[in-house]
This record gives structure tokens, sequence and C-alpha cells, in this order.
């Protein structure tokens, strides 16, 4: 298995205040940007183009993702950014990214704090995005146990044959990527991370859902959590924390 | 051959051994094509002046506005005109002292800053409206616009950049099936099953990030609260197969109308209930109701005698007619015998005592033994009701009205009255010239004339209430040119209200022909039940059918011996389904089928026409020998699912089918020319619906000049010998 813990991105700093977008193409609103749906967008509409977003006061972020986007076909860079004076003069480079795909990304970096924050778009046309978040991780106390799937997929849709029994095709109507997780995690982390997590978003609200960010990055799920986690106590000062994820497969 | 709309992109799409399916719906609903506050807008604005200065993050108002601090925060400022105008910011500061307005931490930077040419408006946009009639805030100014709310199947993917709701939890199509017999198919019929969920709500509101507060609910409720005029709104469902990069061209659109908009439902859920437009035919009556009623006696005759003594442009009548000076003005003097019969005079003044009508100069002056009628000309209506009643001289077709049991054919109209140019347009279609009494009720009529029967069917779609754009009007004069022409020329009145699709689903059966909305090309589509020129595409159990998804049904109610057809209504306000009100019949009966050998019983069809007469005798006659050589024997149905590879062709279209359900009596597989008579696209496979036709033998078709000679060309009908076969042998031509 790899070497990497499993991660959670959920937290963001696009939610800690109204972002505000250099400029937004009629009917992208950046709200769209926050909501976790795939499919509200948001594009701005001449390059650079940034979405800031003032966090009232000093917070901390070791990640930023995209979710849903054509950074690549439009041939975009996108960059991370922090400063302490609403970019007039601090402003920060924390973490970019060229795309080479269109595909969702995690970005990885030292944990580092500010109170303005911004996403840039440097080059290429305007793209449209429908999830960013830049935030502080939640990483698993452990790797996943025995049976994690990752690319198992439940196929949606029907297999023909003719009533000669020749092949007449299949049709699909969507690929469910659903996994349940266990892993063994100690009381303290439970009650001090997992729960309040648990609490603030992930209960109600999709999120990103990397099992191996170093070794498979292009593995990531939006998900949605099941109704409930279970943590039955074990041997020791563990619980058994299990939980049902789902989504699309990429 | 008529085939769905496709193109090479589909095509591909359709026939590749995997294809990813994609359902999606877009919704037209109104919105406002206004901003709320901004002219020609009225609504919302709080304050208006030219600026006292402004720099790039305040400007100043004039010195008459508020003196309140704050008061107009969170609201807009907007540059209307002057330097910097269109600029819009959001403030978050107003001191009431100084008049300075700063704007909010979010808001860009004025550029060019305000000056003091700078005229503003501040806008309250947090009590702005969600631009919708019902709580718009300016009726007047309002423009009705359109906002499209897309959405897709749950799970399945959609296009980059497209606000697409993943919403659709179930579509229940209940698609058209053509019925030979009905004509008028039944109404397609989509229900879409759409999920809830709380939402931002900045689709839905253009002023969402200007609320001081988060709007509360779900996205359906709100938008239900917002929008309570849906029905009749367009809906277009686009189904098709995903490709990447996304491509539309894969996407074949149905369109429909929301019939309703109901719940949520106590899970959230809504449901969509979809029509084709064909359903406003059920809701339109041909002709229109109309409630006039006559404000004077309308008598068969005003008077009848023999004319005492006539000059030339008088006539002298008899004791017996009114003593009343001008009791006859207007009305029509009718000399029907003897000398100067047949001619018709408006008399211009009666003097009652000497009994004297003046006349214009008669061609020959009447005798003293030509009798006479009298005749009133004209109508009134009652005041103000002459608006429901056709202009003859606008409509650009001949008008009548139906009193009492008599209709009567009206050649003008001004305001509340109505006129005929003689008494000869009285009693027309068959009907009887009677007295009425005041207030009998004014009925308006729909006519037609000598029309080709294709110009009654879009008459009837139109005035049903389908626009002209939905009607194929090419296809129709194709059909009316190779299929009917003259044989099947309409003429025929209807005097009373009936629904527009009751009166197609009356005609349609007697010219064989059946009627429906596609949703893929978006029309209303009649198409003759008639054999084809061209080979229809063949289905088999091999290449088509999927598998264990053939039935078959025997449709013995539909099996018939005795064909009649009872036509030329002899009084158009007679009751239609009686065969004595009819003065012409065609009768076929099959007497071998009747036989003991064969089924032994008499089935009869009988149909009642009031729209054909004496100059279609040909046509009926046609019509009843097609029904017994397509009803002799019963049809049978066939239901089937398809791959969607094969989803090519529409309802209405023949097509071969060779499969084990259906074997000759030696148990091969016998291939049947059937009838599309449904054919729906339920996402994963294509269900059909078809219905067994009596085509599968040869049929003649009048060929064009210079056709080959048989058996070069065998598309076209030859004269058989007396053998009833061709000089090679092969089976004659049936021609029907």
């Amino acid at each position: 298995m790899a070497a990497a813990f499993p991660k959670f991105c959920y937290d963001s700093r696009l939610a800690d205040a109204t972002p505000a977008a250099s400029t937004t193409a009629a009917g992208y609103n950046v709200l769209n940007l926050r909501d976790w749906r795939p499919y509200t967008w948001w594009k701005p509409t001449a390059i650079p183009a940034t979405v800031t977003v003032d966090c009232g006061s000093s917070k901390a972020a070791d990640y930023f993702a995209v979710y849903g986007h054509d950074l690549f076909s439009r041939g975009c860079t996108i960059e991370c950014r922090k400063s302490t004076d609403n970019f007039a003069a601090n402003d920060v480079l924390v973490a970019t990214k060229t795309p080479t795909d269109d595909s969702p990304f995690v970005i990885e970096f030292t944990s580092t704090s500010a109170r303005y924050w911004r996403l840039r778009i440097t080059t290429g046309a305007p793209p449209v995005l429908a999830i960013a978040a830049i935030g502080a991780i939640l990483t698993l106390p452990r790797r996943l146990q025995n049976g994690f799937d990752p690319l198992r997929r439940e196929v949606r849709g029907t297999v023909h044959r003719s009533e000669d029994g020749h092949p007449l095709g299949r049709v699909l109507t969507y690929e469910a990527w659903t996994q349940d997780l266990q892993i063994l995690v100690d009381w303290t982390w439970l009650r001090a991370t997992w729960v309040p997590a648990w609490k603030a978003h992930l209960r109600g609200t999709p999120f990103l859902f990397a099992w191996d960010l170093t070794d498979h990055p292009a593995e990531l799920y939006l998900v949605q959590a099941g109704e409930a986690f279970s943590a039955p106590h074990t041997i020791g000062p563990y619980a058994d924390l299990s939980l049902t994820i789902s989504g699309v497969s990429l | 051959m008529p085939t769905l709309p496709s193109n090479a992109t589909r095509d591909a799409a359709r026939v590749a051994h995997e294809r990813k399916l994609s359902i999606i719906a877009e919704v037209d609903l109104d919105r406002c094509s206004n901003v709320y506050g901004v002219t020609p807008c009225t609504a919302g604005r709080v304050e208006s002046g030219t600026a006292q200065a402004g720099a790039a993050r305040t400007i100043t108002l004039r010195s008459g506005a508020s003196a309140v601090d704050g008061v107009f925060v969170p609201m807009t400022v907007r540059i209307v005109s002057g330097t910097g105008s269109g600029q819009e910011r959001r403030l978050g500061g107003y001191v009431g002292a100084t008049k300075v307005a700063t704007l909010a931490a979010d808001a860009a930077d004025f550029s060019p800053t305000p000056n003091a040419t700078s005229v503003y408006d501040i806008i309250n946009r947090p009590v702005a409206c969600y631009n919708t009639r019902i709580n718009c805030q300016d009726k007047p100014n309002y423009v009705k616009g359109m906002h499209t709310y897309k959405f897709c199947l749950r799970g399945a993917p959609f296009p980059p950049g497209e606000a697409v709701r993943p919403y659709i939890m179930q579509a229940d199509a209940a698609l058209t099936i053509i019925d030979p017999e009905a004509g008028l198919a039944r109404r397609n019929s989509l229900r879409l099953t759409l999920t809830d969920e709380p939402d931002s709500d900045v689709e839905q509101d253009p002023y969402a990030t200007d609320r001081t507060t988060p709007a509360g609910s779900t996205f359906w409720r709100r938008l239900v609260a917002r929008n309570p005029n849906t029905a009749g709104r367009f809906v277009r469902v686009r189904r098709g197969y995903v490709l990447a990069p996304w491509d539309w061209a894969t996407f074949l659109d149905e369109l429909y109308i929301i019939d309703r908009l109901d719940g949520p439902y106590g899970e959230g859920q809504i449901s969509l209930t979809l029509k084709d437009p064909i359903k406003l035919t059920d809701r339109t009556q041909v002709p229109v109701a109309t409630d006039g009623k006559l404000a004077l006696d309308l008598k068969a005759y005003a008077h009848q005698g023999t004319v005492v003594s006539a000059g030339a442009t008088t006539a002298i009548l008899p004791e017996t007619a009114s003593g009343a000076d001008d009791a006859y003005n207007g009305m029509e003097l009718y000399i029907t015998n003897a000398l100067g019969a047949g001619q018709r005079r408006t008399i211009s003044d009666y003097a009652g005592p000497t009994r004297t009508a003046t006349v214009p100069a008669w061609d020959v002056v009447p005798g003293s033994s030509s009798d006479y009628e009298i005749s009133a000309l004209s109508i009134q209506v009652g005041s103000g009701k002459g608006t429901q009643y056709a202009d003859p001289a606008t409509s650009g077709k001949r008008e009548f009205v139906r009193i009492g049991e008599e209709i009567v054919e009206y050649t003008a109209k001004s305001t509340d009255t109505m006129s005929w140019a003689s008494s000869a347009l009285r009693a027309q279609f068959g009907s009887e010239r009677k007295d009425h009494p005041t207030a009998s009720q004014v009925q308006l009529c729909r006519a037609f004339i000598a029309q080709p029967v294709t110009t009654v069917v879009r008459a009837l779609l139109e005035e049903g209430g389908i626009a002209a754009t939905y009607i194929d009007t090419a296809a129709l004069t194709e059909i009316e040119v190779h299929w009917y022409g003259e044989p099947f020329a309409v003429t025929c009145c209807v005097s009373q209200p009936e629904t527009a699709s009751a009166l197609l689903s009356d005609l349609l059966p007697q010219i064989s022909a059946v009627m429906w909305w596609s949703v893929q090309t978006q029309k209303a589509v009649l198409v003759p039940v008639m054999p084809r020129l061209t080979t229809p595409i063949a289905w088999t159990d091999a290449a088509q059918f999927i598998e264990d998804s053939v039935a078959v049904n025997t449709l013995e109610e539909l099996r018939i011996t005795y064909a009649a057809m009872y036509y030329g209504i002899i009084n158009a306000t007679s009751n239609r389904n009686e065969a004595k009100n009819y003065g012409l019949g065609e009768i076929v009966i099959d007497t071998d089928s009747e036989g003991a050998n064969e089924y032994g019983d008499r089935r009869t069809a009988i149909t009642y026409s009031r729209w054909f007469g004496a100059s279609n005798q040909i046509a009926m006659r046609a019509f009843v020998g097609r029904q017994i050589a397509a009803r002799r024997d019963a049809p049978r149905s066939i239901q089937a699912r398809l791959d969607p590879k094969d989803y090519t062709l529409p309802a209405g279209e023949l097509v071969d089918i060779t499969t084990r359900a259906l074997v000759d009596s030696a148990g091969a597989p016998l291939t049947t020319r059937c009838l599309i008579t449904k054919i729906a696209d339920a996402g994963t496979h294509i269900e059909v619906e078809l219905r067994t036709t009596g085509f599968t033998r040869r049929y003649g078709f009048i060929a064009p000049d210079a056709t080959a000679d048989y058996p070069t060309n065998t598309v076209y009908a030859h004269i058989a010998q007396n053998t009833g076969l061709m000089t090679n042998g092969d089976a004659g031509y049936l021609t029907i």
C-alpha cells in the first residue's frame, strides 16, 4: 500500500468571508466556488483573475484544491497567495500549479497563516472553476485497513444482447464510487479532531477525499459521507472509526 | 423515408459499443430583463443626486442627503451619468454629517473616480425583487425575459462550465401511441421527478450577494414561490451521449410545455409534468363559443303573397302585408315565380297605407300573378356582442351563424349587426328556414367550403391553439399532393363549439391518417397510414431486438367484416350519429371472412362523416375498401425493446420485422411490415410498439412520365394481364 495517509479537504478560507473576484462573467457567480457543488461555476472575464478573501484575522492553510475546471484546456496557471495588507505591499506566493489536464487536484504546502488569501490565475484564457478551496487539510492518523478498494466502480447501466444472443452494446448512466472506510484511531484524536470536523462540515457537506496524495494524487474524489460514522471502542485507547463515503468516479 | 434528426457525431456515438447516457432538461422560466433600480426600473432608489466629490473608495453625496449615519449601508451606489458612469459599488459606511459614503471592504475601487459631475442613485438592493413578476416592485417597467434552469440525471456527467443541477431522480415517459382508429394520438407526457436541496440562491436571485441575510429554504421551494406561473412555459429535454470533450451534437432535443409543477412532497421532491403542445387543442373550441342573442325576431319570411301590381321601381303588395310605414325597409323582396321570377331587390322605402314597396329598378316588372317573399337581411346580436363574430371582410373566409336549427351565411358585419346580401344565404348546409324569436342564441359557425383536407387539418390545429411554427406545412402540402387532392376536398359546417382535438379525432380516421406531436422535430405530424414507395428498414432478432423483449398481442377487437361509411349529411344541425341523416353511403362486406369456413361472424365498423359529400364518392368508396383490407384479419400489436444504436426512425414510419414471435404456417419467421405506433427513448434502451399492416404485398403507385416498363421498373403499378398476373408470371398489383 501507499506511503501517505488519507486526507480530507473540507476546510476552506473562502468560507470565512465573502470572496471577491476581480471579474465575473454573467451567470458565473464567484460564490459558486465555495458551495462544494461541481455543477455551479465561477468564470472571470479577463486574465489575470483573482479571487480574494478577507478572513478578518490570521488564518492557517496548508493546501489549495480545485475540483471541476478547464485550467489546462485554457492554458492557465493558478497560484495560491497570501497577504497581511490585502495585497497592497505584502503579496506572498504560497503555491502554484500549471495543470497538465483538467482533472481535479490538491496542492499541499507548509502550513502558513495570513488574514488575506487569494487564488490568482495568471495566464491563458478565462477558465471555469466549479470548486476551489484553500484551507487546512485533515489527515487521518493511519493508513486505511484491508478491504479498501480505490479503483472499484459501481456501474449503473445495462448491457444488451439481441434475441439471437449477439452483443448489441452497453449503455451507462454513470459510475458510482462508494467506499467503506475503516481505521483504528485513538480516542483523543477522535474527540479533538474528528468530531469537530464532522460537526463543522463532513456530516452534511461534500468534501474532497484523497486516499494517497503522494503516490496517487489523481485519485481524488468529491464525496459525501453517509448518514453517520461509528467508532466502537476497541483494545487500548482506540476506537474503530468507520464511515461510508460515496461519489462519482472520475 | 423520414428519420429522426441526426448528424455524423450523434450517429457515431449512438452506434458505439459503449455509450454514456445523458438526459438534460432545460426549463425556460420568466425573468425580468431589467436590473433592479437601474433605468427603466425605478424600484429601490432611496437617494439620488449629483455628487459633491469622489475618490477611489468614497463618494460625497449631495448636501441634502440623509443626515443619519449608516443609513445607506449596505446599499449600492450607482453612477448613472457624468464621470464614472455605469459603475456600481456596495457601500460599507456612511457619515450623515459629511455625506461621505465609503465603499464596502470587498468592493473594488472606483475607476475612474467620481467627481462633482457624477450623478448617482443609491439603490436598496438588500430588499430587491427576484426579477419575477410576482415580486416586482415596478410592474409598469417589468419586461418579460427568460432564464433557463438546467437539470441532469443524478450522478450523470454534465458539460463543464454550465450550471446543470443533478436533480433528476426519475423520468417517466408516456409518449405518443399512434392509434389509426383514433386518428389523433395520445398526447406525449413526461413526468420528471426532481430532488431538492439547500442552495446558495445565486442562480435564482440576481441580487443574492446584496442581501443582508442568506436566503432560507431550498432551491425548489424558493423557485415555486417566485414563479407561480410556470404552466405553459417551454421545456427542452435533451437526450444524448457523453463525449470528451463534451459535444451537444450527440443530443436529440424534445420540446414540451409545462402542464403542472407539483410539490414539494415530503422528501422535498418536485414533480414536473410536461405535455406536448397538441394538449392545447384539448382546451380550445372550434368555433369559439359566442353568446350573442337576437335583438329582434327573425322570421322565416316577413311576408309572403302575390304582387297586386308593380311599376319600374315599385311593387304594390296585398292588404295582408303590413300597414305600417317602413315596416319592410332594408328587407329583400324576392319574386319567386311568374313574371319577373328570380329577381331580388332590397326595399328602400315602404308605404304602409298603400302597401307600396320602393325598390331599385326591376329588370322585368313583376305582374299581378307574381308571387313574392319578403325577408330580413340582417340581425343584431345585442350591444357589444358583435366583437365575438368574425368579419368576413377581414377573416378571409365565408362566415356563418347558427340560429336555432338554421344556419345563415352573413356577408358583412358592422358593430353588432350582421347582414347578408340575399335571402338565398339563409338555411345553409341543409338546414331549414324558420322563425326565430327575440333572444334566440346566435352561434358563430366554422365552415369549410371545398377546402383541401390538409388545409382543414391545419386550420383546426391553428384555431386549436397550435402556432403555425409548430405545424409542418411543407409535409402537409406534400401529403395533399400525393395522397388526397380533390377527392378528399371538404365541405362542412361545424355549427356548435367542439374541442379542436375532438374535431381532429373525428376527421383523421376518415382520411386514414394519424396525427401526433413529434417531440423530436417539434412539429405536429400528419401521416396517412398508407404503403410507402421505399422499402422500409428491417429489424430482426439477430441484430435489433433485445433479448426476451418481443411480445405479440392480437387486436381481435379491431377485426371487421363489414365497413360502412355514411356521408353527405342532409342537415348540418341534425344528429350526426344516425344513418337516416345522411344522403349517401358506401358499404363493403367481406362475405368470405363472414363465412363458416373463416370467422363465421359479422363485425361492423360504421363511420358517419359530416366532412364529406357527393363530390367525395370515390374517396369514400376507397375508405371502406381500405378498412376491410386492413382489418379483415385482426391486426397484431408487437412490443419490443431496441438498443439505442437502432433509434433512427420516428413513430408513424413503416418497418419490416423478422422475429421468431411471428412465424408462418411452416414455423419460419415471417417478415411482417409494421407501423411504428410508439417509439420512446427510455435512456438505456428504446421502447417500441408496432402494429401489423396489410402492406406486406405489392402495391401500385401512379408512375411519373417516362417510367420504364415492367419488370425493369417494379415500384409503380403496371397493368396486369387478364389472368391477374404480370407477363413474367409475377402477382399483379393491388390498387387501393
